[in-house]
């Protein structure tokens, strides 16, 4: 893949930029910009595409792969999992990460769960 | 990772007055640092000690596997706040100049990138803006390419697009070639993304020291709110 044409992430500087960088990759795969058994393009292009420092993409990658996403063929560089399920499985995760995140806020602002539910439902409507 | 500066005991004084006080640390190859406090905090002459322009009181230095000063010089870019070259001088002819001068002068490249900045090289250093000034400085700088590259407010008092400008010419420099760079300024916001380390200095000493990432997973700061709590006195 290409990162040319992509829009550039804005990155949150009070929060580890690595984590960013990992849920920048994660997107990637989640819109099928990034395919299962794709090639991740190189720390350096990354690093020179999002302008940060090569050694917080280093770390990216490396607890992307602790975690499963991608993996590294030995000077070949890094690639997608090929696992068919993996689109699945980070999608499902990062819409759960985020429901529970706003779930999280609105019942800081006093709301029920039966509330919630059907604020969403009305809104969804 | 090998070290490439080691600074031991630095002391410095100008007349009566301490510009350091006791500075000891280590840059390893590839680190691109942040060195941040206020206006005389002793961060210029931190660097000015370092491309050994200035001699420290007592204290060493070791850049580059030998004592600073003319021979290690070769491999280190020092850029100045200040204005360094002949206002009446043409691009073009300082351009010459700077390939007879210095044999490691790419001589291409600094073209190439000027002509990327839209810099002609029939106008004169005098004639130019004080951002277009700066882009000159950096690009002269990096087309020797040193190892070690050491800027001093390389953001001050020049204009956004200017600032975004140098801020790529920099990166696309530092990123994947394991430069190491030494980076003073005293706002940070847009720039801290690409350091790996910051260094603060109040009043002559270093006052933190921290890898960037590892600040925003400890304490979750940004190098700016972090500046903010040292220096701000605030809440």
């Amino acid at each position: 893949m290409t990162l040319e044409g992509l829009i550039k992430p804005e990155f949150d500087p009070n929060l580890p930029i690595y984590l960013q960088i990992m849920n920048f990759v994660k997107k990637l795969i989640v819109r099928g910009i990034l395919k299962p058994g794709d090639k991740v393009p190189s720390v350096r292009d990354m690093a020179l595409f999002l302008g940060v420092n090569p050694n917080t993409v280093q770390k990216a990658y490396e607890e992307l792969e602790r975690e499963g996403t991608i993996f590294t063929r030995r000077g070949q560089g890094n690639f997608v999992s090929e696992d068919e399920n993996i689109v699945d499985k980070i999608k499902e995760r990062m819409v759960k990460d985020l429901i529970e995140k706003y779930r999280k806020e609105l019942e800081e602002l006093g709301l029920s769960k039966g509330e919630i539910f059907n604020l969403l439902k009305e809104m969804l409507e | 990772m090998s070290e490439v500066i080691k600074v031991s005991n630095l002391y410095k004084k100008y007349g009566t007055v301490v510009a350091l006080h006791n500075v000891n640390l280590k840059i390893k190859k590839g680190e691109i640092v942040g060195i941040c406090g206020p206006n005389g905090s002793g961060k210029s002459t931190f660097l000015r000690i370092l491309s050994g322009i200035v001699k420290p009181t007592t204290g060493y230095v070791e850049i580059l596997g030998g004592v600073a000063g003319r021979k290690a010089r070769k491999h280190i870019a020092y850029v100045s706040e200040n204005d360094i070259y002949y206002k009446w001088m043409k691009i073009g002819e300082l351009l010459s100049f700077l390939r007879s001068f210095y044999p490691s002068f790419d001589y291409e490249k600094a073209k190439m990138l000027l002509e990327d900045e839209g810099l002609d090289l029939n106008k004169k250093v005098g004639e130019l803006s004080k951002g277009y000034r700066q882009r000159l400085k950096v690009i002269m700088a990096i087309s020797n390419s040193p190892e070690v590259i050491l800027l001093d407010e390389p953001f001050s008092g020049i204009d956004m697009l200017s600032r975004e400008r140098i801020l790529n010419i920099l990166k696309e420099f530092l990123i994947g070639a394991e430069k190491t760079a030494l980076i003073s300024s005293h706002f940070v916001e847009g720039i801290e993304e690409i350091f790996s380390r910051v260094i603060f200095f109040k009043e002559g000493n270093v006052v933190l020291d921290e890898d960037c990432e590892a600040m925003r997973e400890k304490y979750g700061k940004s190098v700016k709110s972090m500046y903010f709590e040292v220096f701000g006195g605030l809440s």
